[in-house]
């Protein structure tokens, strides 16, 4: 399918705090572990329609990598958004936060938009975090918020839909380079015509390939 | 009748071919019995000083398991090869595997390495919130609420904190608290961190040690003194050599080839120790929602569990430990380089490193190939224009090439179809195979909605499990020509026994920054 843009996410937080579980709940999938090599399709991908427009969405979890931050550091170049996830049940997760949004604005680029999330709100006679805390510390840093719960799914959809607003309100704006993809957004195929830079090819996200 | 005929025939070679499996599962499990009975209690030692190898066999207990150990195993291996013979053609590889392993198996007993198994005792320190601390020895299996009284009654912690957590302090002042059912934590302790006990309440004073950052407790002094006291820091440890101001590191006097040469022999050990089940464990053990798959997979009764467990709890030790490495690895490169105040010197560090990658890479050891590459790739490295500038331009485009391998896209395709080329043994890049596992587990039920359990998601885990077998299907043979100079071999291994790095991302950006200052 064709999309007028691309935008990558990366998903970063503590082990343990639903990652995989959102991006799962998201787009719906069952993982299927890249066997086939020939196709090698992005396996966290999903279209959505901002403004009328077909948006891809794709994601890079980082789930299982946690303990090896230089790896999930890599994933942050060329991502245009982060869910930064932490557990409402597990405070620990939320005091580790100011380590996460350190690493991710030293190594990703400034435009970046970050969301954090409060993950397994469902779990509210477990909670140890308020919800008021998650809404102070993203005021403080200038993030955007949403507590969700990846189990009912709560939350789940607006947390990527909102984000992609938001790159996509930047784009309209005019602080995002979309012709530079170190900024994690690539214009569709059928769009580029319009865009004054030729598109470099072979990077990820086939256009005409399987969504996921 | 033909009908009927062929079907008895297929159940016949179908039942068959799955008998011979569970034969061999079946024999495989008594002989690690057998094994873990003759072998006894070892005693292991986390040095909180060295870290490449944290947890250090006692070798006078060792020595004396070692004689019988080996007369069993020569045992072990005759019996073998007399099977061979009778088996017919279609075993014959997956036997001709298996004498391999036995050997191998020798060779390293003959080197003193052994994998940990749960049964084994380990010996670590514990400290307090004002940095008292006890030594304790336990169980490698024993769990985080056996440590934690333990530590508490050697500590004198009074009886009346019932509330006590036992937690990691990492270099970076992050607190990880331990799950009173948490096992194999002396091992799973990142580069630099530490175990602490605290009543609850307390967890938040807790803070490092000075010896966890050595940059840190210095840091009223300025940049070009503190500098200098680490590098006077490093020759008193007897590390490194070369004066302060360039801060040569001992790394200078070995040749690029003979530091992949021992990186490589120690990582083939390190992941050879590792049992594929340790990786399943991991996974499952650090996903709260897991204790019922954990009970399926793991086998809930001690004697129907396999691998480094010895029929216990699961045990991870030994994977900890590989991983542990890659990522003192890592830190290792960003902190030679971050040290470093000459720029010439930096150039210098950084063709070395490259080429050292480059080594590994050759020997299919990608797990400190790609350890070296993101050391580099670390925003404290990269940033550093000025040196990089001074690089070749080939070097540049070599490590743009080794650095492309890395490239998350489409699920890190370079790297799978780079790796699919290789025949081994390979030493592989285990976050990756840590990620699929992850997705396997996290991304499908263990049972379906009729109960029934989920036979596609056990050939997911299965095929990494495999991916891991079949990297270690052949043993490691390196041969001392493949290096250059014999004699500085073993002045290599103490180097990296006794590697100190800075494992905290702010105190490195920091170094950074001190050694280029940003432009304007």
């Amino acid at each position: 399918m064709s999309y007028a843009y691309l935008f990558k996410y990366i998903i970063i937080g503590d082990t343990g705090v639903g990652k995989s579980c959102l991006l799962l709940q998201f787009t719906d999938k069952r993982f299927q572990p890249v066997h086939d090599l020939t196709i090698g399709v992005e396996f966290g991908a999903r279209m959505i329609t901002i403004d009328g427009k077909q948006i891809k969405l794709q994601i890079w979890d980082t789930a299982g990598q946690e303990a090896f931050r230089s790896i999930t550091r890599s994933y942050y170049r060329g991502a245009a958004g982060a869910l930064l996830v932490y557990d409402v049940t597990r405070r620990e997760t939320f005091n580790h936060l100011t380590n996460w949004l350190e690493d991710a604005r030293q190594h990703s680029n400034s435009n970046m938009v970050i969301m954090l999330i409060g993950n397994k709100s469902d779990l509210e006679s477990r909670r140890e975090v308020n919800k008021e805390e998650g809404e102070g510390f993203a005021r403080e840093h200038g993030l955007i918020f949403m507590e969700t719960s990846a189990k009912t799914a709560a939350n789940v959809e607006e947390a990527f839909i909102n984000t992609a607003k938001e790159i996509y309100e930047k784009i309209q704006e005019g602080v995002f380079d979309i012709n530079n993809e170190a900024n994690g957004i690539k214009i569709g195929p059928q769009h580029s015509n319009t865009a004054q830079n030729v598109q470099s090819s072979g990077q990820a996200g086939n256009p005409s390939g399987p969504c996921c | 009748m033909l009908n009927a005929c062929c079907s008895m025939f297929e159940w016949q070679t179908v039942n068959k071919a799955e008998l011979n499996a569970v034969t061999r599962i079946l024999e495989a499990r008594k002989e690690y019995e057998r094994e873990m009975k003759t072998r006894g209690v070892l005693t292991w030692v986390a040095d909180s000083r060295s870290s490449i190898l944290p947890i250090r066999r006692n070798l006078s207990a060792a020595n004396t398991f070692n004689v019988s150990q080996h007369q069993n195993k020569a045992a072990a291996a005759e019996q073998r090869e007399s099977t061979v013979e009778r088996n017919n053609e279609a075993q014959e590889r997956a036997d001709e595997l298996l004498v391999q392993q036995v050997h191998e198996r020798q060779r390293r007993l003959e080197h003193r390495l052994e994998p940990i198994c749960g049964t084994d005792e380990i010996i670590f320190r514990v400290y307090c919130a004002d940095h008292t601390y006890t030594t304790l020895r336990t169980r490698v299996d024993s769990t985080a609420a056996h440590i934690k009284l333990h530590a508490a009654s050697k500590l004198g912690l009074s009886d009346k904190h019932r509330d006590l957590v036992l937690v990691q302090v990492k270099s970076n002042g992050e607190r990880l608290p331990y799950d009173d059912t948490e096992r194999n934590v002396a091992t799973n302790l990142s580069v630099n961190g530490r175990l602490f006990v605290a009543p609850v309440d307390h967890i938040d004073a807790l803070t490092p040690l000075p010896e966890q950052d050595l940059y840190q407790h210095r840091q009223g002094k300025d940049t070009h003194a503190l500098l200098q006291a680490l590098v006077a820091d490093r020759n008193d440890t007897g590390l490194t050599t070369g004066t302060p101001m360039g801060a040569a590191s001992k790394l200078d006097e070995f040749s690029s080839q003979d530091v992949a040469y021992c990186l490589t022999q120690m990582a083939w050990s390190l992941v050879d120790n590792v049992h594929e089940y340790e990786l399943l464990y991991s996974v499952l053990a650090t996903r709260p929602s897991s204790s019922v798959a954990m009970q399926a997979l793991a086998g809930s009764s001690s004697s129907s569990s396999l691998g480094p467990g010895g029929g216990g709890p699961p045990v991870t030790a030994n994977l900890n430990i590989l991983l542990r490495h890659f990522n003192e690895l890592q830190y290792w490169v960003v902190t030679e380089i971050c040290l470093c105040q000459s720029v010439s010197k930096r150039v210098q560090i950084l063709r070395k490193f490259i080429k050292i990658a480059a080594h590994c890479k050759e020997l299919q050891n990608l797990n400190a190939f790609f350890a070296i590459i993101m050391g580099l790739s670390n925003m404290a490295v990269a940033r550093l224009n000025a040196t990089w500038e001074r690089l070749t331009s080939k070097l540049k485009r070599t490590f743009s090439q080794f650095e492309s391998l890395i490239d998350p896209s489409r699920n890190h395709r370079r790297y799978r179809l780079f790796i699919a080329k290789m025949t081994p043994p390979i030493i592989p890049f285990m976050p990756l195979l840590l990620k699929d596992m992850t997705f396997a587990h996290d991304g499908n039920k263990t049972y379906l909605d009729n109960g029934l359990t989920n036979f596609e998601k056990m050939q997911m885990i299965a095929q990494t499990l495999r991916t891991i077998r079949y990297c270690k299907s052949r043993p490691m043979r390196l041969h001392p020509s493949q290096c250059k100079t014999k004699t500085s071999l073993r002045s290599i291994e103490m180097f990296f026994r006794d590697l100190k790095v800075i494992d905290n991302q702010r105190t490195l950006s920091q170094l950074s920054h001190s050694l280029e200052h940003r432009k304007p």
